[in-house]
């Protein structure tokens, strides 16, 4: 199966908001058939499991395992899960790590970032001279999912850039799950509402947020994140 | 006490950025007494009046009755309250209407009418119509508003023909917020993109030239605090109350 990457254009635009921001948005990044494929299998095909934080270490269950909980239980998870997060602390939301095991166009599309081609330009935009590989999840926010304020710059590994991928047509910021960044103090920098087939990057340094998706949204975030490391 | 604005930014800063931006925040707005005063009155209320939209038409409840019912009442409300926001224009929030308060007499007496003497007062819009360089300002109207989990307010551009309203302002009255609670004002480009967020802070205040689509997002439901302001429009033209 093929996936194919637009030709991006305006590197030297691109390149000149990442100096000076650190973060930055590339539009239509995948070709359209490319784009409508991986949207169709993101939504219908994939198997997401919960990621969430509580009791101290990151979990994951998937959708399955949290419906055979009896009702209590799921309520007493739920709660939990937001007495964290009122504090500041974690995250409520399903992925799926991509690897040789996932659907082959999802793959197919890790390796597409993976091309010297895509690195080289990627290196161009960021001035990271050292960007060797990316990896990469699906991720699904439902209503109620949401990731408290974190950086992304984990001491002992290699991450250099942030990468969202959106696949989620028409969606309102009404509804939430905007990818948010911060000043230290927690100043809101710039919010940025889930757009089409836009791959956003963003340096590893940038404190940032997916807010509370409502309980009124009208359908679920979909996008491919992971980091382009050293 | 007497209520008075700090007035200790740069006026001429203030104004370029409005006028630039269509949008502008006025840090320590009042004076630290006023902004104290006015905080622990408002967070003593006990009344307050829950809105949204029903069947496009908007509703006043009494947010503590409704608090006083059951959990399966509770649910409908929300569920109804959700529905109805999918595809229209809804909100859901609790307010104080201090302007109608005042001008209608419903409270004689109370702090509520001090407020908005104040802020109706000729210094007050003197100040507003020279950092906005809108000398047509004639009078403000305000309602103080209280945001808890689960609340927000949608995407809407406040321009109500024949309200006359120049610039909207947000008087920041909330303390102790977490940004990841959400409730932050967002501002939207024409483009539909949100173009500045402003969290919910203490004694700021935001202000924004009408019409612009803006939004309160929504508020977290693992939120524990309230989000305070006393929110309102400068606007020209006779105060229909005031004639």
């Amino acid at each position: 199966m093929t996936i194919k990457i637009n030709k991006i254009a305006n590197i030297t635009e691109l390149k000149n908001e990442f100096s000076e921001n650190g973060i930055v948005r590339v539009f239509n990044f995948l070709e359209q058939q490319s784009l409508d494929t991986l949207k169709v299998s993101i939504e219908t095909k994939i198997n997401f499991d919960n990621a969430f934080y509580l009791n101290g270490q990151n979990q994951e269950v998937s959708d399955a395992d949290i419906r055979a909980l009896p009702a209590t239980t799921q309520k007493q998870l739920y709660q939990d899960i937001h007495r964290m997060a009122s504090n500041g602390a974690g995250f409520l939301y399903g992925r799926h790590k991509i690897d040789q095991t996932s659907l082959e166009e999802v793959y197919t599309l890790l390796q597409q970032l993976n091309t010297e081609d895509t690195l080289k330009i990627l290196r161009e935009i960021t001035n990271f001279s050292d960007l060797k590989y990316a990896d990469g999840q699906v991720t699904r926010y439902r209503r109620g999912d949401f990731l408290t304020r974190h950086l992304d710059n984990i001491p002992g590994e290699t991450r250099r850039i942030a990468y969202v991928l959106g696949f989620t047509e028409n969606w309102h910021p009404d509804w939430g799950g905007l990818l948010q960044f911060f000043e230290k103090d927690g100043t809101p920098m710039r919010s940025w509402s889930p757009a089409l087939n836009s791959l956003t990057l963003f340096d590893v340094d940038k404190v940032h947020s997916v807010t509370s998706v409502a309980q009124f949204a009208a359908k679920n975030r979909y996008s491919v994140t992971g980091w382009f490391r050293a | 006490m007497k209520l008075s604005f700090n007035k200790t930014g740069n006026k001429a800063k203030i104004r370029q950025d409005y006028l630039n931006n269509g949008y502008v925040k006025l840090e320590h707005a009042l004076t630290n007494e006023t902004a104290r005063f006015i905080h622990e009155k408002i967070s003593n209320q006990k009344q307050w009046n829950l809105v949204f939209k029903n069947k496009g038409l908007h509703q006043d409840s009494n947010s503590a009755d409704v608090e006083a019912w059951d959990e399966e009442n509770k649910k409908n409300l929300t569920k109804l309250v959700h529905k109805q926001a999918e595809n229209a224009f809804q909100y859901f929030y609790e307010t104080i209407p201090i302007y109608d308060i005042y001008y209608d007499k419903l409270m004689p007496g109370h702090f509520f009418n001090d407020i908005v003497k104040f802020l109706n007062s000729e210094p007050t819009l003197n100040y507003f119509r020279e950092i906005l360089d809108a000398p047509e300002i004639n009078f403000l109207d305000a309602q103080i508003t209280r945001f808890k989990a689960g609340h927000f307010l949608n995407c809407h551009n406040d321009d109500v023909h024949g309200k006359n309203r120049v610039a909207a302002f947000v008087i920041n009255l909330t303390k102790d917020w977490s940004v990841d609670w959400g409730g932050a004002l967002h501002i939207l480009s024409n483009k539909s993109e949100i173009e500045k967020s402003f969290s919910p802070t203490f004694n700021e205040i935001n202000i924004f030239k009408v019409p612009v689509d803006h939004l309160v997002g929504y508020v977290s439901p693992f939120a524990t605090g309230q989000r305070l302001s006393i929110t309102g429009w400068l606007r020209s033209g006779q105060n229909p109350k005031n004639l």
